[in-house]
């Protein structure tokens, strides 16, 4: 079968020449990027990084600042309270009967009515 | 040693390394492309791209989007090239991806192709007789070709216009080699059948 009709070649010779020619024209920037990233060092490479690196650490000791300032002038002095007054502070306080100078009159019903409200 | 060298001249030196690169692998091409290696890329153009082409012919069923997809596909493939995990399987991993963007093509002019753009005459060396002829022929295959699935299509046009062998396709394409031999039976078996039901055609296909 006269398959060799649907070779692009045979009716133009140069055909595949062409091809070849025109494939490589258009991978030569690509191939150019791989050339340039297999030539770069350690050195090279962490020096590329300054554009990014330089202004994201300074963004971030500013607002670490800004953060820290911000605290310090919120803050108020607490003043020691005495435990006493602390415990005793705001409370409403009914005198406690004073049953402990009395003496024998008083029985357990009373005593539990005097105190507990019983 | 330097006398044996002295009698070399750089052009002999450039041959010799260049022939060298040929006989390289498909992996240590791949490798060496990886670093951005011109010389190695252009290899893997030149032994792949009549395959590519072929391939994108087979799904497209037209030679000038075969041609353009082939063309795309060598930058796609560089582009992507570290997805190729099996570096000496490049030629599979390069067809598939010719095969992906060739039926992409397809997806989008589907309706380019149904209006049927009158094909360009290319001048060739025979003469506009010869061209003619040759063009008419080319019509005749690829309508022949059309009722073919794309596999049998991808077969035919890979062994008996690129000369791969039955290992190789197999290989390539991922399938048996009991299955492409049945492919090219049957796909040769159709084409035949085809151009030898077209008016002033030999049982053989050529010309009466």
């Amino acid at each position: 079968m006269p398959m060799e009709a649907l070779d692009p070649g045979a009716s133009d010779p140069r055909f595949w020449a062409r091809f070849h020619v025109r494939a490589m024209e258009q991978a030569q920037a690509e191939l150019g990027r791989r050339q340039a990233y297999a030539r770069l060092t350690i050195p090279e490479v962490v020096f590329s990084w300054r554009r990014t690196l330089v202004p994201t650490a300074l963004m971030a000791a500013a607002l670490a600042g800004i953060l820290l300032l911000g605290q310090g002038e919120a803050s108020v002095p607490l003043s020691p309270l005495a435990l006493e007054e602390a415990l005793t502070q705001d409370l409403v306080v009914e005198p406690i009967p004073s049953i402990l100078g009395r003496g024998d009159e008083l029985d357990e019903p009373v005593f539990l009515h005097l105190v507990g409200g019983f | 040693m330097p006398f044996l060298l002295r009698g070399l001249n750089k052009k002999a030196f450039r041959r010799v390394r260049v022939s060298a690169l040929i006989e390289r692998t498909d992996g240590d091409l791949v490798t060496a492309a990886l670093r951005g290696d011109t010389r190695a890329f252009g290899v893997l153009v030149k032994r792949y791209m009549r395959p590519g082409y072929l391939v994108a012919l087979s799904v497209t069923g037209n030679a000038e989007d075969a041609e353009d997809v082939a063309q795309e596909a060598f930058l796609v493939a560089l582009e992507r090239l570290e997805d190729c995990r099996d570096r000496e399987r490049f030629g599979g991993w390069f067809l598939t991806i010719v095969r992906n963007r060739a039926r992409n093509l397809l997806r989008r002019e589907r309706l380019r192709r149904g209006e049927g753009l009158s094909p360009e005459i290319v001048s060739g060396t025979g003469g506009p007789d010869v061209d003619l002829k040759r063009l008419e022929l080319r019509e005749q295959l690829e309508r022949g070709m059309e009722g073919l699935s794309e596999v049998r299509r991808e077969v035919l046009l890979l062994h008996d216009l690129e000369g791969w062998k039955h290992r190789e396709i197999a290989e390539r394409l991922g399938m048996p080699d009991g299955t492409v031999r049945s492919h090219l039976h049957f796909a040769r078996r159709h084409l035949r059948g085809y151009l030898e039901g077209l008016p002033g055609r030999t049982p053989s296909g050529e010309e009466s």
